[in-house]
């Protein structure tokens, strides 16, 4: 029993905890003693948190098209709507301070979730995000051909959530294109699950928990939960270690302060008000965890390239320095992934062994591509990028002052570094596409939120006035975490008539034909992915308005070539290129001249071209 | 072993039989896209397997058993459509059918074990 491996201290004044949160409650809750208001005021907070979703859903509903602007979502959407984005926080707020509801603080999660991530999915009428598409595109060519088709695309060597996403499309009967709409938010209510157990196994205080779980959602910024393997892996991360934790978390034994470890090892060990729930499993019961974390860890090693040496990492150190008191877990967690790699992913690997670990040791250039590259293009699109670098900054000192506060109590605060610091470790191996920092980020958030959550919680708790300023900041951060989360929506949401463009598109052209892109943000290849050429995007040579380079890029497919132009495209150049406003239409303008091109369809928001071969254009 | 929520052998069986006609009529319907078969086909073919699993072990913890549930259940899914797609025998609805029958099986046998249980606990103590 978990109960007897842990070493428990008697609380020590100071953060906030169990006793805490009774003391606080009781506080709170001796001017309202009156029954006869108690159901009315439990009724009315659901109440309101539902008004909220279903007004906001209706105030903003197909509203996106044509008004979102270099801001991204929150130019779209109406001033009432943003009122409503504070209305679960307020509750939430309200609700942490006073009455501590279980069933009310989970209402105002929720709710904050879809509003949050409602922005988008009530108010945009096509599903946004180009990888997105291409993932669906994935799901759709393995469920039409049975086949992964590796030589394609690096990430068919992962095929596990796509096999999976196709037999969950077959058996509800929609097509995988329709699942990315409310993909987003069915995997950020998913997160909080493992994460409330997660916070369980590591804090003592209930109030720092649900304080942890709020700061996830609304510090997760980084879009990494769209219909995406890695979306899908992070939840199985999510799940395994908040098993781990609240199961197999065992403390050190045998402390010996006198000695240097001795006294790392007291750091580790956990209180008694921590993991209550530990004790409830029996020694059988384990041992079918085990079995069953270790198929959770197969999914995750066939699912994504990036997500199993994370949670393998965790879990290695958790055990080296004792804390995890089974090593058999991390072993077969390493086992399977590396498994994994050499035969599932064998493809991917021949050849690719420098795009894997080529940057290895790299810290600074890994850190440097990952932040450095992303400043750039328009002024607007370098404030949203420096907003989310200093939400990153933010958080990670709010969790550096949550660390220092716990460690100096003596209270389980470096559990909580390790998990915090291991995703960091990744920066020494792989750059993973310029993207390491996003991720180091993202594994190291339910961390860190809990943290942050403690040293907010601890400020909140010295006096009436503080506590007013931090509930102040928190809905502050509101509006701008909804900036930083969706400020790239001017290119990266999808219109009707830009989607009714490509599937006009697909409908034109014929298998084996050439489709070529304006810039890579295009969400197309949902449907066709092995049944159509598709070349590089001719951004570059439009920028530098050399059409005839465009059209040699476009090569020479008898079965023809195709352009198309979005609105979406032309907003990527001027965003992310920092090309000038009117760069739009010297695009047309200089297809138009080189009189190679003849329109197959066009609308409002997208033109498709073909090209036509020399000796018919010149005729 | 504490008290959990295994259904007793005669009732559980017909439980979960009644769930997979129900679930197997719907999967094969032409809802096609509906929220009843999202919510009647999906979440059962997410879950199934792992709940089947947190009643044969008897976890008493909701959370624990909510997260292990959903994440087994998961995982199961994309072992099963793993080895559909490497076998080069890819069949969604054979992966449906293994889901289903694993949840039902695990199931039966949470709700056989449950009954064991029940009767050891009714017949008492065997005085020695």
């Amino acid at each position: 029993m978990i109960s007897n491996s842990v070493t428990r201290y008697p609380s020590p004044p100071g953060p906030p905890d169990a006793a805490h949160d009774e003391e606080a409650a009781r506080a709170a809750g001796a001017s309202h003693q009156d029954p006869r208001h108690g159901i009315l005021r439990a009724g009315a907070k659901p109440a309101v948190l539902v008004a909220g979703v279903v007004t906001g859903y209706v105030l903003i509903r197909g509203r996106a098209d044509g008004n979102i602007g270099p801001w991204g979502i929150i130019e779209a959407l109406p001033r009432p709507y943003l009122l409503l984005l504070l209305l679960p926080a307020i509750v939430f707020f309200h609700e942490l301070r006073r009455g501590m509801s279980r069933a009310i603080l989970s209402l105002a999660l929720v709710a904050q979730v879809i509003t949050i991530y409602g922005s988008v999915a009530f108010s945009e009428s096509m599903p946004r995000f180009a990888t997105a598409w291409l993932h669906a595109g994935f799901t759709t060519q393995i469920l039409q051909t049975g086949e992964t088709a590796t030589g394609m695309d690096a990430r068919f060597s992962w095929p596990g959530f796509f096999a999976a996403a196709g037999v969950f499309s077959e058996a509800v009967g929609l097509e995988p294109l329709s699942l990315l709409r409310w993909a987003p938010m069915c995997f950020a209510l998913l997160f909080l699950a493992p994460l409330a157990l997660l916070f369980r196994a590591l804090h003592g205080s209930a109030r720092v928990r649900w304080a942890g779980l709020w700061v996830f959602t609304v510090a997760n910024w980084v879009g990494q939960d769209y219909f995406a393997p890695q979306a899908f892996a992070f939840f199985l991360h999510l799940a395994g270690l908040s098993v781990v934790t609240a199961v197999f978390l065992g403390g050190a034994r045998g402390v010996t302060r006198s000695r240097p470890a001795g006294r790392i090892r007291a750091l580790l060990t956990l209180p008694a008000d921590v993991n209550p729930e530990g004790a409830a499993v029996t020694h059988g019961q384990r041992s079918f965890l085990i079995v069953s974390l270790v198929i959770v860890s197969a999914a995750v090693a066939m699912s994504h390239q990036l997500t199993p040496f994370m949670l393998a990492m965790t879990l290695c150190l958790l055990a080296l320095t004792g804390v995890l008191r089974i090593a058999l877990l991390p072993l077969a967690t390493v086992i399977v992934t590396v498994g994994w790699l050499c035969y599932g992913a064998q493809d991917y690997w021949n050849g690719h062994m420098s795009a894997i670990f080529g940057s290895a040791g790299q810290v600074s250039s890994v850190v440097s591509s990952g932040v450095g590259s992303r400043i750039v293009g328009s002024t607007v699109h370098q404030v949203i990028v420096n907003l989310r670098i200093a939400t990153a900054g933010i958080m990670w000192l709010l969790a550096s002052a949550g660390l220092i506060h716990l460690l100096r109590s003596k209270k389980y605060g470096l559990i909580l570094g390790i998990i915090a610091g291991a995703p960091f470790l990744m920066l020494g191996l792989q750059d993973y596409g310029g993207e390491g920092m996003l991720r180091v980020y993202l594994f190291s958030l339910p961390a860190t939120a809990l943290l942050a959550a403690h040293a907010c919680v601890s400020l909140a708790a010295r006096s009436r006035p503080v506590a007013a300023v931090v509930a102040v900041a928190g809905l502050l951060v509101l509006p701008v975490s909804l900036v930083a989360r969706y400020g790239n929506e001017s290119y990266e949401h999808v219109s009707a008539q830009e989607g009714a463009a490509v599937a006009a598109l697909y409908d034109i052209a014929p298998h084996g034909s050439t489709l070529v892109c304006l810039s890579p943000n295009l969400s197309w290849r949902n449907i066709g992915l092995s049944q159509y050429d598709y070349a590089q995007a001719v951004l570059d040579q439009f920028a530098v308005r050399r059409v005839d380079l465009a059209i040699a890029a476009m090569g020479t497919n008898p079965k023809g070539a195709y352009l198309i132009v979005t609105r979406g495209q032309i907003a990527y150049g001027e965003e992310v290129y920092g090309l000038p406003a009117d760069w739009g239409r010297s695009v047309q303008r200089d297809i138009v001249r080189s009189r190679r091109f003849t329109t197959v369809f066009h609308n409002d928001d997208a033109t498709v071209y073909r090209l036509e071969p020399v000796k018919e254009a010149r005729r | 072993m504490r008290p959990g929520r295994t259904i007793g052998t005669a009732a559980g069986l017909a439980v979960w039989a009644a769930i997979a006609l129900v679930w197997t009529s719907l999967a094969g319907s032409d809802l096609g896209g509906s929220p009843a078969r999202v919510i009647g086909v999906g979440i059962p073919l997410l879950a199934g397997p792992g709940l089947g699993f947190v009643l044969l072990l008897n976890i008493a913890d909701p959370l624990l058993s909510l997260v292990i549930a959903v994440s087994l259940g998961c995982a199961t899914l994309v072992v099963g459509a793993q080895i559909s797609l490497y076998s080069g025998h890819w069949s969604p609805p054979v992966v449906i059918v293994s889901q289903l029958a694993c949840t039902v099986l695990i199931s039966a046998a949470a709700s056989i074990r449950g009954a064991i249980a029940k009767q050891r606990r009714e017949a008492g103590p065997v005085a020695g």
